[in-house]
Order: structure tokens, then C-alpha cells, then sequence
């Protein structure tokens, strides 16, 4: 059976509801809506590559205070011990909690690298029209916008040991600016992953599909 | 055998005929779609469409039962760790405040997001959506709602929230005497059933029987005048 290409045909697919309708030539003063969520349509999300450039270029700018500051501060007796991310999975592994240290190395640190390298492979195979495989883009887009949201951990785990550790002048655990700057970077990840639009990667390819 | 092609003046039934990969672009006949009860692209293998069964009623129930345990789950304890007689208590929404008051506004910020704002509001709208259809009324939030369920999914971090209190438990294990909050059991609970209701929504038939609702809707509008 042979496939097309929707756009070929001059329909496309809702962004909001996934609804088919046939796009229309309308003045550039009012935009089409889609019939069944009203939602404006676009053939391709909006300027889709400079828009996921900049949010993958904020969270590469970011990922440095977010390694290097600390993201939360043990105050003991008026004495401050604070934690980089990394620090913490160190401690983590000197004490022997090696599945924990690997679990939260993985996502703060491993998930934020994984996620900005691979929209950033896939950004150059659009604009480069590089021939790798289409399908296999395909499957590192989608395991991008999975994996995104459980680099939230550390946020959550710092958000419950502020409230665990609050004995005043005694011990207190405080949240650090390296903490604010990770949170921007998840952030600012998964914008990244929403503004990028699949479809480009495939229309690089052959309009028409054989199966 | 090769498919006839959508032209202009099939345009009335489109959606009835034709889907577009969202992923990839690819237009499918769709009576493909509707007869298995997962769909998958052919060329991606993208899931256009699953199936599920007695979903709207499902999602229902799920969303309701999960409702009634979301107070607990914020505002009791859900972990308590004592230090040289002082006792520390985690709830939810003190760990945002406790952030916010330590100055880390946009932390806090989003932390209420993922694990406080955005679950519940998941789960008014799955609830909203789903009340709506199962008592046959139409009203313009009804579309709304869908669409900002589907814009909002991927806020609603619990599951991630979870795996925190583990870390935080492992971490602060040795410090002191670490007490398992009530809430803890309302917060699992609330997660499994949030869990439930978002993998027993059919957001396709929702909008199927979204449509036939409007339809009605602007049927009888004519009629009445
Ligand atoms: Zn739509
Ligand atoms: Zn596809």
C-alpha cells in the first residue's frame, strides 16, 4: 500500500487535538482554526528550529551554575557545608548507597546532558539535511520528551529535606542559587523538547511511502 | 492496492476518513485505525490511537476516588525525622513554603507546579470531562478542557515526587529517627489512582463524543428557534 504525505495533500494534522483538516489560504491578519478545538493551525509548529535553538541554548548556558553552584546548604552549629549536584551523588556513593547515587546521577546529571546532545543532533540533522535514519530521530525525539520530566527529582528531594531538617540555630538545610539554576534547566529542557516538531525530520524524506 | 486519495469534496466526512501521523506527517486511511485496538503508524510507529475500554466511566470513578485522597495527601504528614528531640515534618505544601520563605521563589514555584497545582488540575479536568460526557451535556468548556488536558499532561510529576521521598528517605535514614507519615499511604494512594485515570482516558473518544454533543447542542438551538 501506498502512503502520502498530509501536507502533499494540503491537510495536516491539529497541533492541539490531532484533528485532520485541510489548510487554507487565509489573509495574514487572521489565522485558520481548527473545527473541533478552535486551536490556530499550523502546517509545521511556528518557527520551530530558532525557537527550540534558544531554549536548548539557555539550558546549555545554565547547565554550568547549576553543576558548579550549590544546590542546597547543611547548616550545622552555625557551620555551612554545601552541596553541588555532584557532591551529593559522591556522598551518596562514599556511603555505600550506590542504587541512590546512580539513580539520582542519572537524572541530574546523565538526563539533562542526554537530553540537550540529543535535540541538539537532531536540530543539526533538520538544518544540515544529514541522511541518518529518520525513524531512529524519531525514536531519540520521543525518548527526549520521556525521560525529561524525572530530572525533577532532585528539585522534589531537596523541597522535602528543607522541611525534614529545621531545628533553627541547630541544623537547618537551605536550598542553594545552583538548585534555581537547575530547575530553569529542566525547565527550559522540556520548552525544548515541546517546540521541536518531528515532522521535519521526515520531510527531509521521500513524499511518499511504500508499504 | 492503493488508496484513493482525499479531494476537496470529501472534505465534509475528513476526519472520518483520514488521520495524520503527528509525528511524522504521514496521511493514513483510518478505517486501519479504528479496527485494531492499538494503532501504530507505519512508518514511525508513532500510537495514533488505543483503544480502551469503558473508559469514560473509568476514567470517572479513577479521577473521583483520587480527588477525595488529594487533601490528605498535601496537607498531612508524609514523612517526620527527629533530631535531638526536635521533630521536623514534611507535608507537601510546607516544603513549597519552606522554599519560598528561604527565598528560592521560582524553585518553590515549581515545585507547587508539578507536584501540588498541576495534579490537581489534571484531575478536575479528566473528572470535568469525563462528568460531562457520561451526563450527555454539552457546554463550550467541554472542548476547552480537552485541549488543556492534553497541553498539561506532562506537568503532573507525582510519580517523580515518589521517587524523591525514596531518595530522602535513603538520605536522611542515618540522621536521625525517621517516621513514615499517614500521609505517605494517601499520597501512594493518590498516585496509583492518578496513574489509573490518565491510562484509562481514551482522549480520542472523548472527543468523538464531545462532537456528537455539540452537534446535538446546535441541533436543538435550531430547533428552539
Ligand atoms: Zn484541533
Ligand atoms: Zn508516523
Amino acid at each position: 500500500m501506498q502512503f502520502q504525505r498530509a501536507l502533499t495533500q494540503g491537510l495536516t494534522a491539529c497541533d492541539e487535538c490531532h484533528h485532520v483538516v485541510r489548510l487554507t489560504e487565509v489573509s495574514p491578519t487572521q489565522s485558520q482554526r481548527c473545527s473541533r478545538c478552535f486551536s490556530v493551525i499550523h502546517a509545521r509548529k511556528p518557527k520551530s528550529i530558532s525557537r527550540t535553538w534558544a531554549w536548548v541554548l539557555t539550558g546549555l548556558i545554565l547547565l554550568f551554575p547549576a553543576n558548579m553552584l550549590p544546590v542546597m546548604t547543611v547548616v550545622y552549629l552555625g557551620n555551612g557545608s554545601p552541596d553541588t549536584i555532584m557532591s551529593g551523588v559522591i556522598h551518596l556513593a562514599e556511603e555505600g548507597m550506590y542504587p541512590i547515587a546512580l539513580l539520582v546521577f542519572i537524572a541530574s546529571v546523565f538526563v539533562p546532558i542526554v537530553k540537550l546532545v540529543g535535540l541538539i543532533t537532531l536540530l543539526v540533522v533538520v538544518q544540515c539535511k544529514l541522511p541518518l535514519s529518520a525513524k531512529q530521530c524519531t525514536y531519540l525525539y520521543r525518548m527526549i520528551e520521556f525521560i525529561g520530566r524525572w530530572s525533577m527529582l532532585d528539585l522534589f528531594m531537596i523541597s522535602i529535606l528543607v522541611t525534614l531538617v529545621d531545628l533553627g540555630a541547630v541544623a537547618s538545610i537551605t536550598a542553594g542559587a545552583g538548585a534555581t539554576a537547575f530547575a530553569s534547566v529542566v525547565v527550559a529542557t522540556i520548552f525544548a523538547a515541546n517546540t521541536f516538531d518531528p515532522r521535519l525530520i521526515w520531510d527531509l524524506r521521500a513524499p511518499v511511502y511504500d508499504h | 492496492m492503493s488508496e484513493p486519495l482525499p479531494n476537496q469534496s470529501l472534505d465534509h466526512d475528513l476526519e472520518e476518513h483520514w488521520a495524520a501521523c503527528h509525528d511524522c506527517d504521514l496521511l493514513l486511511p483510518i478505517h486501519d485505525i479504528t479496527e485494531n485496538r492499538v494503532a501504530r503508524c507505519p512508518r514511525c510507529n508513532a500510537v495514533l490511537y488505543r483503544h480502551k475500554k469503558d473508559s469514560m466511566n473509568r476514567t470517572l470513578a479513577f479521577s473521583i476516588a483520587a480527588l477525595l485522597f488529594y487533601i490528605p495527601a498535601n496537607t498531612l504528614p508524609i514523612l517526620s525525622l527527629d533530631i535531638l528531640g526536635n521533630t521536623g515534618r514534611n507535608t507537601m505544601l510546607n516544603g513549597v513554603l519552606q522554599l519560598w520563605q528561604q527565598g528560592s521563589w521560582w524553585m518553590a514555584f515549581l515545585v507547587a507546579a508539578c507536584s501540588v497545582a498541576m495534579p490537581l488540575l489534571e484531575l478536575g479536568l479528566l473528572a470535568g470531562i469525563t462528568g460531562h460526557i457520561q451526563s450527555q451535556r454539552y457546554s463550550h468548556w467541554l472542548p476547552k478542557m480537552i485541549k488543556w488536558q492534553h497541553r498539561t499532561s506532562g506537568w503532573a510529576m507525582l510519580e517523580v515526587y515518589l521517587l524523591g521521598i525514596i531518595v530522602a528517605i535513603v538520605k536522611m535514614s542515618e540522621l536521625g529517627d525517621l517516621v513514615l507519615g499517614q500521609a505517605l499511604v494517601c499520597f501512594v494512594v493518590l498516585l496509583v489512582f492518578t496513574l489509573c485515570a490518565l491510562q484509562s482516558f481514551d482522549r480520542h473518544e472523548a472527543w468523538h463524543r464531545c462532537m456528537v454533543l455539540r452537534q446535538r447542542a446546535i441541533a436543538k438551538a435550531i430547533a428552539c428557534q
